[in-house]
């Protein structure tokens, strides 16, 4: 099911523009703060624009941010665990305290202090979710290549002469993939998470593009008199979140 | 025990130095630098910039400027605050209690939730099983500050049962009126931490009843109650106190979302506040404090370690 949830999700958000019933930034100053209704399934915000189209559209920007970001923090991770479980030794040590340091920062107050210092454009939004979340994915990968590095075929790879590069390519790589696959899921959902979190202070996706924690930034100041506009994106982040780390659970029960 | 103690605090040096080596250069090397806010005002003349630059040493080069940084935080001076001039470290502390109580609260919410969650999910069958992992299923895909907005939403806008945001209500300050504004921000801040603590409870909790040594207990003839008790709850509690520990130091940097969702005057409101204000002394030590304090529990559950678990004493 979750699988589902997710394809139909990220279907409406490539499908936004025809799917969405208004233009997002459609401003409608008769129908203001309308409640959820059959011309406005989910309300209208407090400039009139219709909250379904901005949740579709806020779903393109929510999910490509969770996405590029776990690429990104997917590359480091496993550039950097690769390294560390082929070549051992110092490098290993090295490359594993630095993992340490990174984890040891408090990675919100710092994407927020850099946010807010920056005011960064979306594609910098996603290198910085993606720096800040790599250190996960290196141990998997690391540990994941320790233990694959010691089996019989890699052994019978080298006694044949395979270089290093064809040895992790061919090898190791593969062996650790569904571990890779594992980390880099759980990535997505916390990318979507540190995003909605820095755009929920205000430093994230700056309007007036829609991203759903943009929409709970905006509607936090009238929710006592337009609950709707704080529970839908919120739902939808939720939701999302959920999908994706079920699938995660799933693809990590064989190789518990 | 003596020498790893020493050891492992001497790791712990250089780790913290490059930690904030790294936020402070961060902070620094934006364009414009901490006085950018002025550099847009028409009341501030250059001449004033200027006097100002050379006052806070901002036009020394970034290392030295890092150095006088470093040498002063070691000293307990954290310079003063960009936005009142006070001393840093007094506005620190003044917010401190504030942020404690809030962190306490929570964390004893979150065991109190974990137990009940990780036991039902391990030990029962059927319905109860499934619906306490899904609580904590649930629980670990919420963003928080949404959680916080409903929470606020059903509980105080909609039943009126609890205050909406403050630590307390101006004029009746109550034990009672306290407890009742802690309630809402502790559950927001406890929330993911017992979801994630329930499930390494109930996966620990079914890891050790495989064990040899636990069916040797049940062949004995040792009560159903006393083998959960005492061969199988004790080891499994293990790893779930260093994740314990590991938490409480990540829940300071949860409080800038609960804070700032429920309008508590702690360390985190400090920070979105000196955020906003571009208040880089305060940043700095905030920052730091955040980044010491996981540094510091990482180092006291590798200590607390050996101590309750006999087979790592070595």
């Amino acid at each position: 099911m979750a699988g589902w949830v997710l394809l139909l999700l990220v279907a409406a958000a490539a499908l936004a523009p025809w799917l969405a019933p208004y233009a997002p930034d459609a401003l409608d100053l008769v129908n203001r703060r309308a409640m959820p209704s059959w011309s406005h399934w989910f309300g209208t915000d407090d400039l009139g624009r219709d909250l379904l189209a901005r949740v579709l559209f806020g779903a393109r920007v929510s999910l490509a941010v969770g996405l590029l970001s776990a690429l990104v923090s997917g590359l480091i991770g496993v550039g950097l665990g690769a390294t560390s479980g082929y070549a051992g030794g110092a490098i290993d040590a090295v490359l594993m305290r630095v993992t340490d340091a990174a984890l040891s920062v408090p990675r919100l107050l710092v994407l927020m202090a850099a946010s807010a210092v920056l005011s960064p454009s979306i594609p910098l939004l996603v290198l910085m979710v993606g720096l800040v979340g790599w250190m996960e994915t290196a141990r998997i990968t690391r540990a994941a290549f320790l233990t694959a590095r010691e089996r019989e075929y890699v052994l019978a790879a080298r006694a044949s002469g395979a270089s290093a590069a064809r040895i992790v390519v061919a090898h190791l790589l593969p062996a650790a993939a569904p571990a890779i696959a594992v980390a880099a899921t759980l990535a997505v959902g916390r990318g979507i998470l540190l995003e909605s979190a820095l755009s929920f202070f205000g430093i994230g996706v700056q309007p007036p593009a829609a991203s759903w924690g943009n929409m709970l930034y905006q509607a936090q100041s009238t929710m006592s008199t337009e609950p709707w506009l704080a529970l839908v994106p919120g739902l939808f982040i939720f939701a999302t979140v959920a999908a994706i780390n079920t699938l995660g659970d799933r693809w990590a029960q064989p190789a518990r | 025990m003596g020498v790893s103690l020493i050891r492992r605090v001497a790791a712990a040096v250089p780790l913290l130095v490059a930690i904030s080596a790294g936020v402070f250069g961060l902070l620094h090397l934006v364009p414009g630098g901490p006085l950018a806010v002025y550099l847009s005002n028409p009341d501030v003349r250059p001449e004033d910039l200027d006097r100002l630059r050379r006052a806070l040493g901002l036009d020394q080069p970034v290392w030295r400027q890092y150095l006088l940084w470093l040498a002063g935080f070691l000293r307990g001076d954290w310079g003063f605050s960009y936005s009142d001039g006070r001393p840093v470290i007094d506005r620190v502390l003044e917010r401190l209690p504030a942020t404690a109580e809030l962190v306490g609260a929570a964390l004893a919410l979150a065991a109190l939730f974990t137990v009940p969650l990780g036991l039902g999910a391990a030990l029962t069958r059927g319905w109860p099983a499934r619906l306490a992992s899904l609580a904590s299923f649930a629980g670990l895909a919420l963003p928080v500050f949404w959680f916080g907005l409903v929470l606020q939403l059903a509980f105080s806008l909609g039943l009126g049962w609890l205050p909406s945001s403050g630590r307390v209500t101006p004029g009746i300050d109550t034990v009672a009126d306290r407890l009742l504004h802690l309630v809402l921000p502790a559950t927001m801040l406890a929330a993911v931490h017992a979801a994630a603590w329930s499930r390494y409870l109930r996966a620990a909790i079914s890891d050790t009843r495989r064990l040899p040594f636990v069916a040797a207990a049940r062949a004995r003839g040792t009560s159903d109650r006393t083998v959960l008790r005492r061969h199988v709850l004790r080891p499994a509690l293990l790893p779930v106190v260093t994740i314990v520990f590991l938490d409480a130091a990540l829940m300071l940097s949860g409080t800038v979302v609960t804070e700032s969702v429920f309008a508590w005057p702690g360390l985190g409101s400090l920070f979105t506040e000196s955020l906003a204000r571009r208040d880089y002394t305060v940043l700095m030590a905030l920052l730091m404090i955040a980044s010491m304090a996981v540094v510091v529990f990482n180092l006291i559950a590798d200590l607390v370690y050996p101590l309750i678990d006999p087979r790592v004493r070595t």
